[in-house]
């Protein structure tokens, strides 16, 4: 699908030549988003049976800018705590101690070379920035009165056409960019929650995944209750060497016992499960 | 019917007998809040309640009834607390609470608690209460951890 130019710059003026547009709507991810909603004018409708084949790849191509741009942040974040942390730990520098050994030097050298290298490419890069401009405007200078002159003319609109032309494809893409940076976070935030819900969906219709969450469920409920006896019964020991502190002529010190007879008839019913047989 | 042999166990105490009596305690308050609340719909939802106030003629006679209600409930509470502590006992000899400690409560013989025997020892906890609470802390000073209505009911909770 193609989309004049300059229809949304200049309303009124002809449109010089066709541009393709890389809107959302036109690869058809504002309708399955539904998150940028666009203006009818700005969000021509599908074409039934055209760019069929393009959606799937433009979708992944989203997920990807979105996944890059995520990634990309949360890079730089992470650098910065990291750059914050370094900086907060640092220790300060003490006075310079020159190493003995030759290949210390060449060592230190060499790092320092490393370290060095961004600010000298940047101080390269603005003196070459600099003396660019400065011929520049000296070699412009010298050709005004030939670029000026009226046998250049067509040269001249030439060159502002393929300018502008230039400029507004640029624009274009920015456009693109701009909506489609936020279509692809969306999709991607969308798409993430979908797979995570699936994936607890599957794992949760899965029988050993559910049998394992049981079994742990009740070995930390059968820890919970042999840690409650325990500790009940450790209370019951010293709430009784307690009282029988106090009270004189009582003395209680081991924990009493009972012997209970076990009858022929009740003895597979009733007998308690973990009590000590002794005969 | 003849002994085969016998068992050392360990009677439990006090502390262990007190938070199983809680963990009960609760389960029963829980369970007889969930049967008034949904008896109290029932009767505003039929409009019960209206119809009582207009056949008694009026509101003091409806508070009447209302008060005899509560008493009711009162004593419902009590019976079914009563039948809770029997039936799991004569059942399966520990209650929830009871369980959740790893207690038993058996016959001093060795055996399970009958249907009635259970009912004498729940209807015994009163007495207990009644004096008190002398007969519960009994179990502290007592040699074989018995409270009063163990005594009453011959019965002893253990270890299991």
């Amino acid at each position: 699908m193609k989309l004049k130019a300059n229809n949304h710059n200049n309303p009124g003026e002809e449109p010089e030549e066709d541009f393709p547009d890389p809107s959302d709507a036109e690869l058809g991810l504002a309708q399955e988003a539904q998150i940028v909603p666009q203006p009818a004018s700005e969000s021509p409708a599908i074409q039934p049976g055209q760019d069929d084949g393009a959606a799937p790849f433009d979708v992944l191509l989203h997920l990807a800018v979105g996944a890059a741009l995520l990634g990309i942040n949360e890079f730089k974040n992470r650098l910065q705590d990291k750059q914050t942390m370094v900086e907060s730990s640092s220790e300060p520098e003490g006075p310079l101690i020159l190493p003995d050994d030759e290949q210390d030097e060449l060592r230190y050298a060499l790092i320092g070379l490393i370290l060095s290298t961004p600010k000298i490419f940047n101080r390269g890069a603005s003196r070459v920035s600099q003396a660019a401009n400065a011929g520049l405007t000296r070699v412009s200078g010298l050709l005004r009165p030939v670029t000026s002159s009226r046998a250049f003319r067509p040269i001249n609109d030439r060159f502002d056409q393929m300018v502008a032309r230039g400029e507004h494809i640029v624009y274009d893409w920015m456009e693109a960019g701009r909506r489609g940076e936020k279509t692809s976070q969306a999709m991607l935030q969308k798409t993430t929650d979908q797979v995570v819900g699936d994936v607890v969906n599957m794992l949760a219709k899965r029988p050993e995944i559910t049998e394992l969450v049981q079994q742990s469920s009740i070995g930390m409920a059968e820890e919970l209750t042999d840690q409650l006896q325990g500790r009940a019964a450790a209370a019951d020991t010293i709430l009784e060497r307690i009282v029988f502190s106090i009270i004189p002529g009582k003395n209680k010190d081991t924990t009493p016992t009972l012997v209970i007879p076990i009858l022929e008839e009740e003895q597979a019913r009733d007998k308690p499960q973990t009590a000590k047989k002794t005969s | 019917m003849r002994y085969l042999s016998s068992w050392r166990v360990r009677p439990a105490g006090f502390i262990s007998r007190f938070i199983a009596f809680s963990i009960d305690l609760v389960i029963i308050s829980l369970m007889t809040a969930l049967v008034v609340f949904f008896v109290n719909e029932i009767i505003t939802f039929f409009g019960i309640k209206v119809l009582i106030t207009r056949w008694m003629g009026n509101a003091a006679n409806a508070s009447t009834i209302e008060s005899v209600l509560r008493v009711l409930v009162f004593l419902l509470y009590h019976i079914y607390a009563i039948l809770y502590f029997a039936v799991f006992w004569s059942l399966i000899g520990y209650t929830p609470g009871k369980y959740v400690l790893q207690l038993r409560v058996v016959r001093v013989d060795g055996l399970r608690l009958g249907f009635w025997r259970s009912v004498l020892r729940a209807v015994c906890y009163y007495l207990s209460a009644l004096l008190l609470f002398m007969g519960f802390i009994w179990i502290i000073f007592d040699k074989n951890r018995q409270g009063l209505h163990d005594k009453i009911a011959n019965t002893v909770v253990i270890y299991s």
